[in-house]
């Protein structure tokens, strides 16, 4: 009896202690409700068709080729606006959604998906990106577009301003994709995507002709990618894994481009030829998964093997038929050619105590270039034959790992901590293995309600082995070169940020972040670099339904760097210098259940000073200069629960400067033919009317 | 009466017991009429939530869609307590969804995990998730489009807290985010910490190659930084040199290029008109002759000419 009330005592104690600390516990397992009267009668589910169309005009005054880049608005007058979306849903689960956007121009796009849910979905989207390069860009070549460009037959350098004619730099990317989600059971998925990218049109294209002369001309784009993705992916409560094989397959329709020497002088330079991105393709098979030891114990990691292979048929040497009998080591890179890619992250969450968390993270990625090594003899620029010398495949075994400590006494504070090293190897480098260190600590601190405040600090240093002369084929690098990828470093970076709520319906935001690197031990190459970022965001909501917001943003990217001509000779300093402001004003709001209306107006400034000097007391370079200005208003009206208009305008004001090209004809660089590009300038605007139709 | 030893715990015991248990009872009851108590109040327009009957959430037929099941209270828990208060604006549902809410973000994050399990993959240690970032923070499940899945309002939602990335888009050189043309998530995954920087592939190059696969190679003639990450000379979020570049040639391959004659000299602003030094500074800089910085597959290509 006695030991019968001693057990009672027992259970009773560990009731007691035990309830309120399981309360969550109990609270997921709590027996599920009566639902009988829950018949959610007052939910509108309706089915049925139901979205939202804009219809109109969009009527464009002084475009130009920027103004037109990725928004197709290339030619004055008038377009169709038709944007939309519409959504289906029927009571068996069965459903369709549609959108779309700029139907009626050339960015369109278009996503389209429908199944039923829990059950099966399929995707399909195509979308249009176009984009409009060349500025008041002339060519004297001809078949623009083709894969052979020549020169006028009376072609001559001194008379070469006669025969420059308009020619835009224009290209289309265009990407139609596809898919399905089908659900196996309550846990298990296959999904299954395809996606092919064309890319035709135009771009700057050039190379240099002997001796030191180049000519740029608009070269063909004619490139073809297929991407598929098929997976299985498991999605338990404590154990999740995906399974997934992806390709890729490039392929670009011109193998070369052949163009006639602007500056030939009969001995076989008159025509010269380059190869063009080579077809290719890339197939990959990875895992991921997760798994939840419990609450305090998670598991996550991600591991594949990718191979990428290129065996597109070399061009011979060189074009200049003196040169059609000298043999390759090889056809093609031969099929052999595996680029292999390994890639092993995983990470643990541990927590440690109630209110202490460690995160740990170990990643490895690898790239193995196999591609074999032989011994080619170059004809530099059709003309000139150069020492034999073999190709280099380069290859790394990049590995991090990296620590973590958040702890948050109270709910207030949040102290964060981490290490990271990281380290990369390499082959065929001057530097073989670099060692970078990262410390890092956080404060976050919410002491009042309308406040949230963030203090960060790390520290990088990155150390490399020792330095080895791999020269660069004909020239050795100067000495004292250290590759600003590869250089020790000392990295200090510093964020500070504030969220405030000072008033209701006030809200500010402000951070500041600071980042300071010294090559420490580079005398010829970048020594130092330093960027700081500055950004400010209020807004405001009044009335109903309105908010006015603003924001400015201040980016700062300076640097130095050495060089030298020779070991021996005095090294000369180039310092830059580019400030970035961008402001932002805008107000949006609803007048009344009808009308809505927003006012968006956007400035950015960007400026870049540059200044190289020898000890001659040479000047800075003109400032590279732009200055985007860009008012965005809108108004929409509905006239009933079904139709509406509106009314969008837009105005793009955009004026730069840039001292690489701004005063220079085509033939004005010495030695250098080019497309005579001028800085963008312009004063254009947009203006929609539309009617909607919600539905 | 004699009292033993153990009779004052057990007392202490159980008035703690009785203490809990009112709380323990009170939050965890259902409302009596599941989202028909919520939506006597909840239906106004000014809530907002009933466009939620227009998305997958709001499906009465698949199994794991709230409204199959719990309804509301599916993702807010039980909340007899909040529907029964007389002033409703001091007793909340015991889950809500903000940055404000009193419910700590690996809660509510719980919640929509618990159906979105997939997300578990990368989500737990991410950077994301290490700055407390709630998926409401993001997501608006009431509404009939989550923003984040339009390429225009999903950037707007990021650049709330990557402010100086907003600015970045206004820069004369970047990728089309600001046409609406990509989104933050072509390239970024947010939910997966395995990759770097959360993007969509494992690492930079691979994200890159899959808009620009002519790039991937393997090339015969390897431009050795290209192999190792496209972000050692280009500025993906935006920059003011062509090409997203985060120098303007000469001076970006002059970081790396020393050599004697031409790569090594010092190109000053004297060499602007004219004078041959001007070949290699005006146009594209090096990039006048050196056009396949990415790599060339020409036998004759060693120098990134052919």
């Amino acid at each position: 009896m006695k030991r019968h009330t001693k057990n009672k005592l027992l259970v009773a104690l560990s009731a007691s202690v035990l309830l309120p600390f399981s309360t969550p516990i109990l609270a997921e397992e709590t027996a599920a409700p009566d639902m009988s009267k829950w018949v959610c009668k007052l939910c509108a589910i309706s089915g049925g068709w139901f979205g939202e169309w804009e219809l109109g005009l969009i009527l464009v005054d002084q475009p130009t080729p920027r103004f037109a880049d990725y928004r197709g608005l290339d030619d004055e007058g008038f377009y169709l606006k038709a944007d939309g979306n519409a959504r289906y849903l029927d009571e068996k689960g069965y459903y369709f959604d549609f959108y779309s956007r700029n139907l009626g121009l050339d960015s369109r796009m278009l996503d389209m998906r429908g199944g039923k849910q829990g059950s099966f979905e399929l995707r399909a989207g195509y979308s249009e990106i176009p984009r409009y390069l060349g500025y008041g860009t002339v060519t004297p070549y001809l078949g623009v577009g083709t894969d052979t460009l020549v020169l006028p037959e009376d072609w001559s350098i001194s008379g070469g301003n006669a025969f420059m004619a308009p020619t835009s730099l224009e290209s289309k990317r265009k990407t139609l994709d596809a898919g399905a989600t089908i659900k196996l059971g309550r846990s298990w998925r296959i999904l299954a995507e395809y996606e092919r990218q064309t890319r035709d049109g135009t771009r700057t294209f050039g190379g240099g002709v002997f001796p030191f002369n180049a000519a740029m001309f608009p070269g063909p784009l004619d490139y073809t990618t297929n991407l598929f993705d098929v997976g299985l992916e498991y999605a338990g409560k404590r154990g999740q894994a995906r399974l997934e094989f992806s390709g890729s397959e490039f392929d670009n329709g011109f193998s070369s481009v052949t163009w006639d020497s602007p500056y030939a002088r009969g001995f076989g330079d008159e025509v010269s030829r380059s190869a063009l991105a080579p077809d290719n393709k890339y197939s990959r098979v990875s895992l991921a998964a997760a798994f939840r030891f419990s609450q305090r114990f998670k598991v996550s990691g991600k591991a594949y093997m990718g191979k990428a292979k290129q065996n597109v048929a070399f061009l011979p040497y060189s074009i200049n038929p003196r040169y059609e009998d000298r043999e390759l080591p090889r056809q093609s890179l031969d099929g052999k050619v595996e680029t292999s890619m390994y890639n092993i992250s995983g990470r643990a969450y541990l927590r440690l105590a109630d209110r202490l968390d460690l995160t740990a993270q170990y990643k490895k990625d690898e790239r193995d270039n196999k591609t074999p090594i032989d011994i080619y003899s170059p004809i530099l620029l059709e003309v000139s034959s150069s020492d034999p010398r073999s190709n280099r495949p380069y290859s790394y075994d990049r590995q991090k790992g990296a620590i973590e400590l958040r702890y948050r006494p109270t709910y207030n504070i949040r102290l964060n901590a981490g290490a990271k090293r990281t380290k990369l190897e390499r082959t065929y480098q001057e530097v073989r293995k670099n060692t970078e260190d990262a410390y890092w600590g956080e404060l976050q601190l919410t002491p009042w309600a309308w406040l949230d405040a963030r203090l960060k600090y790390e520290d990088l240093t990155r150390d490399s082995s020792e330095h080895e002369q791999e020269g660069n084929y004909d020239r050795a690098e100067h000495p004292l070169m250290r590759k600003y990828n590869m250089a020790d470093r000392d990295r200090k970076r510093f964020a500070l940020q504030f969220d405030l709520s000072p008033a209701e319906r006030l809200g500010v935001s402000l951070s500041y972040y600071k980042t300071d690197d010294d090559y420490k031990n580079s005398e010829i190459g970048l020594t130092e670099g330093n960027e700081t970022n500055f950004n400010l965001d209020i807004n405001y909501a009044f009335g109903k339904h309105s908010t006015v917001y603003g924001f400015y943003s201040r980016e700062r990217i300076k640097s130095q760097l050495a060089g030298a001509p020779k070991p021996a000779a005095t090294p000369w300093n180039s310092s830059t210098d580019d400030k970035i402001e961008t402001w932002g004003l805008g107000i949006a709001g609803r007048i009344d259940d009808k009308t809505t209306y927003g006012v968006d107006y956007v400035k950015s400034v960007a400026n870049g000073n540059i200044l190289t000097e020898t000890g001659d007391g040479e000047p800075p370079f003109p400032t590279l200069y732009s200055n985007l200005q860009r008012l965005q208003l809108s108004l929409n009206h509905k006239f009933n629960d079904r139709w509406g208009f509106g009314l969008n305008f837009l105005k793009e004001e955009y004026d730069s400067s840039n001292w690489q090209v701004d005063g220079f004809g085509p033939l004005d660089i010495n030695g250098v033919l080019t497309m005579g590009d001028v800085s963008p300038e312009y004063d254009a605007w947009a203006m929609s009317v539309f009617a909607t139709l919600n539905f | 009466m004699k009292i033993r030893l153990t009779t004052l715990p057990t007392l202490v015991l159980i008035m703690a017991f009785l203490a809990a248990l009112p709380a323990y009872l009170a939050a965890e009851e259902y409302s009596s009429k599941g989202a028909d108590t919520c939506l006597m109040c909840h239906k106004a327009a000014k809530w907002g939530v009933m466009p939620i009957f227009k998305t997958k959430h709001g499906s009465q037929v698949d199994q794991d869609a709230p409204f199959s099941n719990m309804q509301c209270e599916a993702c807010h828990g039980p909340s007899n307590e909040h529907a029964k208060a007389k002033k409703k604006s001091e007793v909340h549902p015991k889950i809500t969804f903000s940055e404000d809410s009193e419910v700590p973000v690996t809660q509510q994050n719980e919640v929509c995990l618990g159906c979105h399990e997939s997300h578990n993959m990368g989500w737990f240690g991410s950077r994301h998730e290490s700055a407390d970032v709630g998926c409401a923070s993001c997501h608006a499940v009431h509404e009939e489009r989550d923003p984040m899945f339009d390429p225009l309002t999903q950037q707007e939602t990021c650049f709330q807290c990557h402010q100086s990335n907003r600015a970045a888009t206004f820069k004369p050189y970047g990728h089309p985010l600001r046409f609406g043309s990509m989104a933050c998530s072509s390239c970024h995954n947010v939910h997966d910490g395995n990759s770097d920087f959360l993007l969509v592939e494992d690492n930079v190059n691979d994200t890159c190659y899959s808009c620009h696969a002519e790039k991937r190679g393997p090339y015969l003639w390897e431009h050795a930084p290209v192999t190792e990450s496209c972000s050692l000379c280009h500025e993906p979020h935006g920059s003011n040199h062509p090409a997203m570049l985060t120098k303007r040639p000469p001076l970006l391959c002059q970081q790396c290029h020393s050599a004697s004659d031409h790569p090594g000299e010092a190109y000053t602003s004297e060499d602007i008109g004219g004078r041959t030094n001007s070949r290699f500074l005006l146009a594209r800089g090096c990039m006048n002759c050196h056009s396949q910085v990415h790599g060339s597959n020409h036998p004759s290509g060693s120098s990134q000419m052919r």
